[in-house]
């Protein structure tokens, strides 16, 4: 070994080898190889995606009806690879739909938080002063109320439908953003270049929209798809509590119909349980993965 | 008729509940076309003093009067037309751009905002801004991380020229560059005021820098001018015992030469706790009794130097 190392060092070839510099990967095929669990994360989800948009022609009719004989474990009938639940309903069909509601509440839910909070976030992080307190009281009396209680109230008081829940769930998981959005306005309206904006004589809403806002996203980003995530457990847990609407099949409610049989058919609480641990995983990983590209000190130049 | 006049301005910021003035009564103008140097140590208020005089941030108390109106007492949209005769080059190259605009959008933001609404106007005034700041034409469609900090420089002198303004607030435009980077941005700052026939008050900490350019130097110190006076008396006969410093401060190529003042001693006080009578006096090396107890006046001697010390 040694011998060879020496010839090598001496022989006038192995110096003319050229230098090769370091593969610098940009873009889609970076983002493959340096963060291998965000694109798990990002094939979950889009699996779960594709069986929502796709519910209608995998299985035709409504997921409620009965269509064979109760509780069929998994595998036992190939028609029904998923089984039956104790009234015969297809348990595979179920998840499919339950997939539909959960990504409709975990998205609309998010979107409304991300809306109320920016725009709350926004305003107290960039005037500051009065209007900030304000804001940042009122903040705190959100977060001081436990989500789900606050969620349970709302849907409570309002229906146990789809845009009540998601409404529900918005307006209780916003205090999140806001304290993070308004973190980020108070440390970027110092910046020079939002001094320059307004040497230059921009509006206070065309600084905060266009100047500031798309500076501070990239953490909102990474919070709203945990949040995302939030929201559908939040949803599972209200149907799994009969909260949720009784006309749609959501996996909170399948695990709370299988909870009598948890016993003798644990498959039924089992399935949708695993559905939605890991569409929650795929939304975190995909949070974790989206943190570490935005995250300027492990950006590759 | 002097482009700007600022009279007795002051400015204070609030901290932990203490009231401090950063700029405590300063007073000075600007002619059409002349360049005026505002030198001092870190923390003497010069960046506070040019960010008031272009209501960045808001005076509490004299008046900045651009060409007839006095500026200070204005709000909001009564501003905007003040906004476009004035701009800021600012120190940092990094921190003053978006990052998240192109060059076009910096420097096609300005024009909408001030109701140029022809896009083929816009597109003209753009093109010929980057001609005038050395840049190529593709540097359009980039993103300012893509530039080097000299040409970061450059898009920021750009934008300030934009809006085509008479008075330029240079804050240390060079300070945050190379050396080697430094002598071409002055030279476009020099070429830009020769070309536009702009008027600029050019902050510096360092005298040789400002010695580049300017025609008036105003020394500032804790909040007040100490001295001022045109560029060559204040460098052949320096009157302050700061001023002095600050000359004595500037290496030499002369090795022969010998220093005449020394360093100074200690650092510049908080402006929250200013000295009694000469607010230099604590590091002054000729202060006596009197200093401390009365504060010198800024007297304007026979050739128009003004200096604040009793043993000038």
């Amino acid at each position: 070994m040694s011998g060879e190392t020496s010839s090598s060092l001496a022989s006038p070839a192995a110096v003319a080898v050229p230098f090769k510099p370091p593969v610098v990967r940009r873009g889609l095929s970076a983002i493959v190889i340096n963060h291998p669990t965000f694109v798990v994360g990002l094939a979950i989800l889009t699996v779960v995606f594709v069986l929502a948009l796709t519910a209608d022609i995998l299985y035709p009719g409504d997921p409620m009806d009965m269509v064979g004989p109760p509780l069929l474990w998994p595998f036992q009938d190939m028609e029904y690879p998923l089984g039956t639940d104790s009234l015969g309903r297809d348990v595979a069909a179920g998840l499919v739909y339950g997939a539909r509601v959960s990504l409709i509440i975990g998205f609309s839910a998010a979107s409304i938080g991300l809306l109320i909070g920016t725009l709350v976030g926004a305003i107290g992080g960039f005037f500051g002063g009065l209007i900030d307190n304000a804001l940042a009281r009122l903040t705190e009396l959100f977060q001081t109320v436990p989500t789900f209680l606050l969620v349970i109230v709302i849907v409570a008081i309002g229906e146990p439908s789809l845009p009540v829940m998601a409404l529900a769930i918005g307006i209780a998981s916003w205090p999140t953003i806001a304290r993070l959005v308004r973190a980020q306005f108070r440390s970027l309206r110092q910046q020079d270049f939002v001094m320059a904006a307004r040497s230059l004589g921009y509006s206070n809403t065309r600084i905060i929209f266009m100047e500031i806002l798309p500076n501070a996203l990239p953490p909102v980003v990474v919070t709203a798809s945990v949040m995302v995530a939030g929201a559908i457990l939040t949803e599972t847990g209200l149907s799994f509590l009969n909260m949720g609407d009784p006309n749609l099949v959501s996996w909170g409610s399948m695990i709370g119909g299988g909870r009598e049989m948890l016993r003798t058919a644990w498959y039924l609480t089992a399935l949708p349980g695993i559905a939605t641990a890991l569409t929650v995983l795929a939304l975190n990983l995909i949070g974790d993965g989206l943190n570490e590209i935005f995250n300027p000190r492990m950006r590759q130049r | 008729m002097s482009l700007l006049a600022v009279e007795n301005l002051e400015t204070s910021y609030t901290s932990h509940g203490r009231r401090l003035k950063a700029v405590d009564g300063v007073s000075f103008t600007v002619a059409k076309g002349e360049t005026v140097g505002l030198v001092g140590e870190s923390g003497c208020g010069k960046s506070s003093l040019g960010k008031t005089v272009l209501r960045l941030v808001p005076s509490s108390g004299g008046a900045i009067r651009l060409g007839d109106t006095d500026i200070a007492p204005l709000d909001g949209r009564a501003l905007i037309p003040f906004r476009r005769r004035m701009q800021m080059i600012f120190q940092d190259p990094f921190a003053s751009l978006n990052p998240r605009q192109t060059v076009r959008t910096l420097l096609d933001t300005p024009l909408k905002v001030h109701g140029i609404t022809d896009a083929v106007e816009r597109e003209s005034r753009i093109n010929t801004i980057m001609d005038k700041v050395g840049l190529p034409r593709t540097a359009l469609a980039r993103y300012p991380h893509e530039f080097s900090g000299g040409q970061r420089q450059r898009i920021g002198i750009a934008r300030a020229l934009i809006l085509a303004p008479e008075l330029i607030v240079c804050d240390e435009p060079v300070s945050a560059l190379d050396v080697s980077i430094q002598a071409q941005i002055l030279n476009l700052l020099v070429d830009l005021k020769r070309d536009l026939g702009l008027s600029y008050l050019f902050i510096s900490h360092d005298m040789s820098v400002v010695r580049y350019f300017t025609d008036r130097v105003l020394v500032m110190y804790l909040g007040r001018i100490v001295e001022s006076g045109s560029y060559d008396t204040l460098w052949s006969n320096p009157l302050h015992p700061y001023t002095k410093a600050l000359i004595a401060a500037v290496p030499s190529y002369d090795i022969d030469k010998k220093r005449t003042a020394v360093a100074l001693k200690g650092e510049l006080p908080s402006a929250a706790q200013i000295p009694s009578g000469c607010r230099f006096r604590l590091r002054c090396p000729i202060a006596q009794d009197t200093c401390a107890a009365q504060e010198p006046a800024l007297r304007t001697l026979p050739n128009g130097q003004q200096v604040a010390c009793h043993f000038a």
